[in-house]
């Protein structure tokens, strides 16, 4: 049997790497339609040389960003084949149109790779467009899935019944008993093998689980999906867009041509405005959400073992100083209304499962223990939210830094200035730089950190635990050798990334002359 | 229906992009080894083949994913499960692969030659090995060596036994050597098209393509005689036997009469070319699509060839409804609608890469010489 950490801890990685290369997927199409558009504007070349040079990175970035993303997509099936279910149920339809998204992407990206330079630069520019709003589009459907396994929507009352302190996830759009009956299959052969996944591959139990699902469109409706999609997708483009950023602010520290700075100077205004939306508007969003959809990810969040007054935080969250942050206390107390319910109670719902001695388990007792598997987890989740928001700060502070130095925002600039006399330009505007690109991927890591770890012990929150979806293919060299691949084929990447974008073509001319060609 | 149409829209791209691949890091290797830089050239060229389709491939390959998940999860769930390893050898091929080809690209002129080349045969041989690890499905679900063992209960040993399956060798060698020569043709094809002819590369091309032919007369029968031991009822499909449940035999006359006109027409190409010094005739240009003709109607044959069942069991076999997703009734108006639109972007795809090859595009030089659209005059070869 595999191990669920090892294999959750795997599973992590393989996201976080996929998350490097999809930010600059995400980010680098507005890099590029910023210098389009100045090289429309104004004529000059060096924007059509910095955009061609930013296009080619976003072309091998989006071959490694592709394959990663398929392999977590199937790595995803292979190690944790109860997603399948979730896959086949409430992610079908986001799944089905991300395919759209996707292959949209890879015709687009194709078509603005060889017509760049050989049609108008408006022409260029409109297909750019069109190539971010697919990656956007990409990223909003993936997160809609990610989002039903952290608010399972359309399950109505099903989780707050096994757990008083959730809240109605929605209209009722599942058959209850099939997914009760999926449910206490799962928990049996957990029991009895130690996973439960390998009872999809059943055929007969899947006739008797039957239609689970009502409304194949239901994790659009999700207000977690809709906050969680805006969220992480502008958090994607902030990163991708500060790779570009320290990416010419280091080339213009090594060499000091102002031509840098003009690029970069092409989009920052534009990083500035996303920056200012994350936490204003998006963030607020998210946050609220959490706090009304998750209440044992908010209490982490706010290290809340107790229930507690924060007038600010209370506002921010409830929009009412007055609302207390609910704590561990509480949602222990609201378990402890389930008095004496058992799982045999459940089983009225699933006849034909046969549940034994299990029969007798209390539901109390596992709503309890459940919620003591999630508050140990506060003083990390706690830390570690709050990091991530001085990150936000840091990263805000920077572009506004930076902006002040390249534009003139009048006192703003010369404070700004005077703050960092003591170094020389070069060294002003990659200091900046260097400073925002790591505050923005320590945010944004953390908070996706935040986000799958905070909804632990469930990977279907208040549904379905790890063990309950992970292989029972044992975790041998083969899988340890894989992710050993995995890792080092993204390192080869990176260090690819680095030379396409740094390299010149030395050989090029030799090979031009020798070839006859020239 | 849905799951056809991607898995042969997917394996024609593949075939296309695992010969050409092969023929581009041989060029380029030679190019290097022998000092022969015109053979740099055409390794671009046809790496421009490839790159064009591969990311394409891919994606199609990731339909797939969604389909079989999403449509038929009981058979992804049995498949994640004995036939976990022969598909973690898949990924681990399409791992080194995909990025193996954007790197190839991208650091040409940028890193020291022979680095370069052995980049471009990581690049070529990764491709094999996907359909290495695939290739163990389809023999699985046409001959279930090892499904039959866990159908009684043996799981562990089903996940080994998996690699024994006795169809699979030859499958998998008959995918190889197809690609390979489809790869052939293709090169040929393209180096006799209108505006790009060039006789020496298309004769490379085109005895890659005669070679590996000559070695799938032999691998072919071996396979259909492979079929009538363990499916028998593929095999009367194929040959529209009594007992057939779906007679493709018209469909195989049909194919071996193309066979027989591809050979006709590269015997007289042959004769025409010599070895590249002499002259390259425009009918040249018909030996690449009806190579990929060939090959579309022989992964029909195999996959529609075993309808109305989607695993054989012998003379008999388990149809799809077994596997279907029962969990949702499923939208088929948003599911038959994507596949519409995604067809509709093969389209455009490929009338766009067409036309890129065709204008040349994507240049034969790496990127430094199109720096600026004025540059990219000095660039034509």
């Amino acid at each position: 049997m595999a191990s669920t950490s090892l294999l959750l801890q795997i599973s992590a990685l393989g996201i976080f790497i996929h998350a490097f290369f999809l930010t600059i997927s995400l980010g680098f199409p507005w890099v590029i339609g910023a210098l389009l558009y100045k090289w429309w504007r104004t004529k000059e070349k060096e924007y059509y040389e910095a955009a061609r040079n930013v296009t080619g990175v976003l072309g091998l970035n989006f071959a490694l960003g592709a394959i990663t993303g398929t392999l977590v997509e199937f790595g995803l099936v292979q190690a944790w084949p109860g997603s399948i279910f979730a896959i086949a149920t409430f992610g079908l339809i986001p799944l089905v149109l991300e395919l759209v998204a996707f292959i949209g992407e890879i015709v687009l990206l194709i078509i603005f790779i060889v017509t760049l330079g050989k049609v108008k630069p408006v022409g260029s520019l409109g297909i750019i467009v069109a190539y971010a709003v697919m990656a956007a589009l990409s990223g909003v459907l993936i997160t809609t899935v990610n989002s039903w396994l952290n608010v399972p929507w359309g399950t109505g009352t099903l989780a707050s019944n096994l757990y008083p302190f959730l809240p109605q996830y929605g209209p009722n759009s599942v058959n209850p008993s099939s997914l009760v009956t999926l449910k206490l299959e799962l928990v049996k052969n957990v029991l009895t093998t130690g996973t439960g996944s390998q009872i999809l591959q059943n055929p007969n139990l899947a006739k008797t689980i039957g239609i689970t699902l009502t409304d194949p469109y239901i994790a659009f409706a999700s207000p977690y999906a809709w906050a969680s999609a805006l969220h992480n997708v502008n958090a994607g483009i902030i990163v991708g867009i500060s790779f570009a950023l320290v990416g010419y602010a280091y080339k213009f520290l090594k060499t000091g041509e102002v031509k840098y700075i003009r690029v970069l100077k092409a989009f920052l205004p534009l990083l500035l405005i996303l920056l200012v939306l994350q936490p204003t508007l998006l963030g607020d969003f998210m946050g609220k959400t959490v706090a009304s959809q998750q209440p044992t990810k908010f209490a982490l969040i706010e290290g809340a073992s107790n229930t507690t007054q924060n007038p600010l935080v209370d506002f921010l969250a409830y929009g009412d100083p007055r609302h207390p942050i609910t704590g561990f206390d509480t949602l222990r107390n609201q378990c402890n209304t389930l008095g004496n319910t058992t799982l045999g109670k459940l089983s009225a719902l699933a006849p034909n499962v046969t549940l034994g001695s299990l029969s007798k388990v209390s539901l109390k007792s596992i709503c309890l223990s459940d919620l003591s598997k999630s508050e140990s987890r506060l003083p990390l989740i706690n830390a570690l939210y709050y990091m991530k928001i001085a990150f936000g700060i840091v990263d805000l502070v920077g572009v506004l830094g930076l902006v002040a130095l390249n534009f003139n925002l009048g006192p703003l600039s010369r404070i700004t200035r005077r703050v960092l006399s003591r170094l020389v330009e070069r060294k002003q505007i990659f200091l900046l730089s260097f400073v925002v690109v790591a505050s923005s991927i320590f945010a944004s890591g953390l908070g996706w950190f935040i986000r799958e770890d905070g909804r632990k012990p469930w990977t279907v929150y208040g549904l379905l635990y790890p063990e309950e979806l992970m292989t029972s293919v044992p975790i041998g060299p083969a899988f340890i050798l894989f992710t050993l691949l995995f890792v080092a084929v993204a390192a080869i990447g990176i260090y690819g990334i680095y030379v396409v974008s740094t390299r010149g073509l030395k050989f090029v001319e030799l090979l031009k002359k020798r070839a006859g060609v020239e | 229906m849905i799951l056809g149409i991607a898995v042969i829209v997917h394996i024609i791209i593949v075939n296309i992009t695992l010969g050409t691949g092969w023929i581009s890091a041989m060029a380029r290797y030679l190019a290097w080894s022998k000092h022969r830089p015109e053979l740099e050239i055409m390794s671009r060229r046809v790496f421009k083949i490839l790159i064009i389709h591969e990311l394409f491939s891919g994606v199609w390959g990731t339909i797939i994913t969604v389909i079989l998940a999403g449509l038929f999860p009981t058979l992804m769930a049995t498949a994640t499960d004995i036939l976990f390893l022969p598909i973690l050898i898949a990924l681990s091929s399409i791992l080194i692969r995909i990025p193996s080809i954007a790197l190839f690209w991208y650091t040409w002129g940028r890193i020291r030659p022979c680095l370069h080349t052995a980049l471009g045969f990581v690049m070529a041989i990764s491709g094999f090995g996907v359909p290495f690890g695939f290739r163990y499905i389809f023999a699985e679900i046409t001959y279930p060596y090892a499904l039959s063992m866990a159908m009684k209960g043996l799981v562990d040993v089903a996940r080994t036994a998996v690699f024994f399956n006795p169809l699979y060798p030859w499958l998998l060698l008959h995918t190889w050597f197809g690609a390979l020569s489809i790869g052939g043709f293709i090169v040929a094809s393209f180096f006799a098209i209108k505006g790009n002819v060039n006789s020496k590369f298309a004769w490379i091309g085109l005895w890659h393509g005669v070679l590996f032919l000559c070695v799938q007369g032999a691998l072919g029968p071996i396979y259909l005689l492979n079929l009538s031991i363990r499916a028998p009822m593929l095999y009367s499909n194929i040959l529209g036997l009594s007992g057939s449940t779906f007679d493709v035999a018209p469909l195989f006359i049909f194919k071996l009469s193309l066979i027989a006109f591809l050979v006709v027409l590269s015997v007289k190409v042959w004769k025409s070319i010599k070895r590249g010094s002499g002259f390259l005739p425009r009918y040249t240009v018909a030996l690449g699509p009806l190579a990929i003709m060939i090959a579309t109607i022989g992964e029909f044959m195999n996959d529609g060839g075993r309808y109305p069942n989607l695993i054989l069991l012998g003379n008999s076999g388990l149809g799809p409804s077994e596997f279907m997703n029962v969990y949702v009734q499923i939208p088929w108006i948003t599911v038959l609608g994507v596949v519409g639109v995604l067809l509709g972007f093969v389209g455009i795809f490929m009338v766009t890469a067409y036309y890129a090859l065709n204008r040349r595009f994507l240049p034969d030089m790496p990127g430094q010489f199109q720096a600026y659209p004025n540059a990219s005059k000095n660039t034509a070869d």
